[in-house]
């Protein structure tokens, strides 16, 4: 009855390995993961099979409850079903993964597609290809087939859509558009160009959005460095969105609340015509830099927070949804830079200061949800007669929650218009208090981390603000006993630190030099 | 005159066979076509020795089942791959596992690929699902892995999981 290929060919593991591969490529990267840890017979075609062909997805495609994030790449694997999908979660692992193989192993690999429309993890996959010296077929394509899988869904009931990917094929594999009448919140990702007219153009109901959001492409923290390394043409083909926008009359009826995603730059409500001015937007960025930094370096929204319900609502998902890390608080009130302008009168400045003092109570609320807040700026751009009402709530922050830990950073830019004088003792003690508080927070935690850095700033270097030094130096006699104990507590629990700085105010503690300075 | 052609098994039976459903096999049709002239009308014996006559059996009923089928060279379509298994093929190939590794070896051999295709797609129907332990029970498979290997190659493969 045998077939004559020799005895013990009538058990799986004994099958020649052209047979165990061709059974391994009709598996489901599951299955051939339980596969391999059956016997060493199936190693090596498991491995085959699953490095054969990689593909990364990058980023998230749909956050909508009728179409799950599963079912995306569920249909991808379906596409592709000799590639092993990665999603972004598993990128790092993957990399490790590939410098844990052998070179013979490493050989196995036939093509990588990399769908991202990141440009950080489409780089990082390029680089670890070249560091192991792999002659790869490296593919960095965008999502094009959504718009096929999306026509079969029930459209009436998208109430939330999420377009990964700007390019116009995103929308080439179909002529039909998709009719949303429903839809209430539209995310376009890696907003950069004038694509977005097309995709709106594919999206019917898309003019009804309460909510869009605007994202970028991963934009590293320091803006400067951004447009040093040369991508300052794609940070201003965003803010020509506006323009493009405005040129093809999209206009938004409905729009309350406008996001931008991993965007670390300011703008301003008047840069964007197709809004309604009508709007108080106040710039909220938040940054989650826990995990993977290295494919997803942060994330941002703006909030409409004029309507305290909303907003509320609004802060409190973003707080529920994510674990932040970090917070920054970028504040314009009223238009951002319309508050300044010249044709406000006296009047009109008042009110709206009035409404920005009301705002910011509302932060105060909405901050106590914050459960793991390690980092916090706030910067304001705005009349810094709003600095009490900060303090507020920086202070009973830091009473009220002893999560702030770690690290606390706050961060003040004022337009320096108001005169120095006109702060009241009572106020700059809240300034001073709210330091001394955080600081306080900063030395107890610290004692049981360990510190990467040798030196230790309370504040990071853009809090260096000439004008806050001008307003704190005449209180130096004031501030500096209450300083030195602090920075002495500090030096004698962690020895690897060399000075404590209020970068405020420029003082310095050296611990060399036993003095404390002003450190310009 | 209709030319015969006989198959002649391992163990020495011999399966008159028609051209048409001899040709399902890549590796029977280009022997005939290299070896065989058009004009010689001698009945025409080609033996195999490599498959053994149950599994003949097996393999030419499914040859005179799609013998009117044109299998398309599908080897590097995703979706073909990906694509159920044929029902007749499931009905056809549900036997003992000694027997559908036999047929697989034997269509390797013979190179007929929809065959060979549908036998690994059946054994692959066989693995989905099952965990390591279960594998290993199904198949009989003696684990050779000592722990710190296992641990190894769960580490290394970690970043395929799904999470």
């Amino acid at each position: 009855m045998s077939s004559g290929l020799g005895p013990g060919t009538k058990k799986l593991d004994r099958l020649p390995l052209e047979i165990l591969n061709k059974i391994c490529s009709k598996l489901t990267k599951n299955d051939v993961l339980s596969l391999c840890l059956t016997s060493k017979a199936f190693l090596r075609p498991s491995m085959a099979r699953l490095y054969h062909s990689i593909t990364i997805i990058d980023s998230g495609i749909f956050h909508d409850s009728n179409i799950s994030h599963l079912e995306i790449l569920g249909f991808y694997y379906n596409k592709h079903s000799t590639t092993t999908t990665v999603v972004k979660h598993n990128l790092e692992l993957l990399i490790r993964s590939l410098l844990y193989l052998n070179r013979e192993n490493i050989k196995l690999i036939k093509e990588v597609n990399c769908f991202s429309n990141n440009e950080m993890s489409y780089r990082l996959v390029e680089k670890l290809m070249n560091l192991l010296a792999l002659k790869l077929s490296l593919k960095r394509l965008c999502l094009p087939v959504f718009t096929e899988k999306m026509l079969k869904f029930d459209q009436e009931c998208i109430t939330c859509l999420s377009i990964s990917g700007t390019f116009n094929h995103v929308f080439a594999n179909t002529d039909e558009a998709l009719s949303c009448p429903n839809l209430e919140s539209l995310h376009l990702r890696s907003a950069l160009d004038s694509y977005w007219v097309h995709v709106l153009d594919s999206i019917k109901g898309y003019e009804n959005v309460k909510t869009l959001k605007l994202s970028g492409n991963s934009i590293d923290d320091d803006y400067d460095d951004y447009v040093h390394q040369g991508h300052a043409e794609e940070i201003e083909s965003f803010f020509r969105l506006s323009s493009i926008f405005n040129d093809h009359k999209v206009k938004f009826k409905n729009l309350k609340t406008l996001i931008f995603q991993k965007m670390n730059f300011q703008y301003r409500a008047s840069e964007f015509p197709f809004l309604d001015y009508s709007l108080d937007l106040s710039f909220i960025n938040f940054e989650n830099l826990e995990g993977l930094v290295i494919v997803e370096c942060g994330k941002g929204c703006l909030v409409d927070i004029s309507d305290k319900q909303k907003s509320k609502e609004g802060i409190s998902k973003i707080f529920n949804q994510n674990v932040i890390k970090n917070l920054k608080l970028f504040i314009y009130e009223n238009g951002g830079g319309l508050f300044n302008k010249a044709n406000i009168s006296q009047m009109e400045k008042l009110e709206k200061l009035h409404l920005s003092k009301s705002n910011f109570f509302k932060f105060n609320e909405m901050l106590k949800t914050i459960k793991n807040l390690k980092n916090l700026t706030m910067i304001s751009y705005n009349d810094e007669d709003l600095i009490k009402h900060f303090c507020d709530i920086i202070s009973s922050q830091f009473v009220a929650n002893d999560k702030f830990s770690q690290r606390f950073l706050t961060d003040y830019q004022f337009k320096p218009t108001t005169p120095r004088s006109k702060y009241s003792s009572k106020e700059l003690n809240y300034l001073f208090n709210s330091y001394q508080i955080a600081t306080d927070y900063f030395n107890v935690n610290f004692q049981n981390d360990i510190n990467p850095f040798e030196d230790l700033y309370f504040n990071d270097k853009s809090f260096i603000n000439q004008f806050f030094k001008e307003v704190f130096k005449p209180f130096k006699d004031e501030i500096i006993p209450r300083f030195l104990p602090l920075a002495s507590k500090i030096f004698e629990t962690n020895s690897n630190i060399t000075y404590v700085k209020i970068c405020a105010i420029g003082f310095k503690y050296n611990r060399k030099l036993g003095t404390c300075y002003m450190d310009n | 005159m209709v030319k015969r052609y006989v198959l002649v098994s391992s163990d020495n039976e011999k399966f008159p066979t028609e051209r048409k459903v001899m040709e399902k096999s890549i590796l029977l049709k280009n022997m005939l076509k290299d070896l065989f002239a058009d004009d010689d009308d001698e009945p025409i014996e080609i033996p195999l020795p490599n498959v053994s006559s149950s599994v003949m059996k097996f393999i030419l009923e499914w040859c005179e089942h799609y013998k009117d089928v044109d299998f398309e060279d599908d080897e590097d379509d995703d979706s073909k791959k990906s694509a159920p298994i044929d029902e007749w093929d499931k009905n056809f190939l549900n036997t003992d596992q000694e027997m559908l590794y036999e047929i697989i070896l034997a269509a390797n051999y013979m190179n007929i690929k929809p065959l060979l295709n549908a036998g690994c797609k059946m054994v692959a129907e066989m693995i989905r699902g099952k965990s390591p332990e279960e594998i290993r029970k199904t198949f009989n498979i003696v684990n050779d892995f000592t722990p710190e290997e296992e641990a190894a190659i769960r580490r290394e493969n970690e970043w395929a999981e799904d999470r």
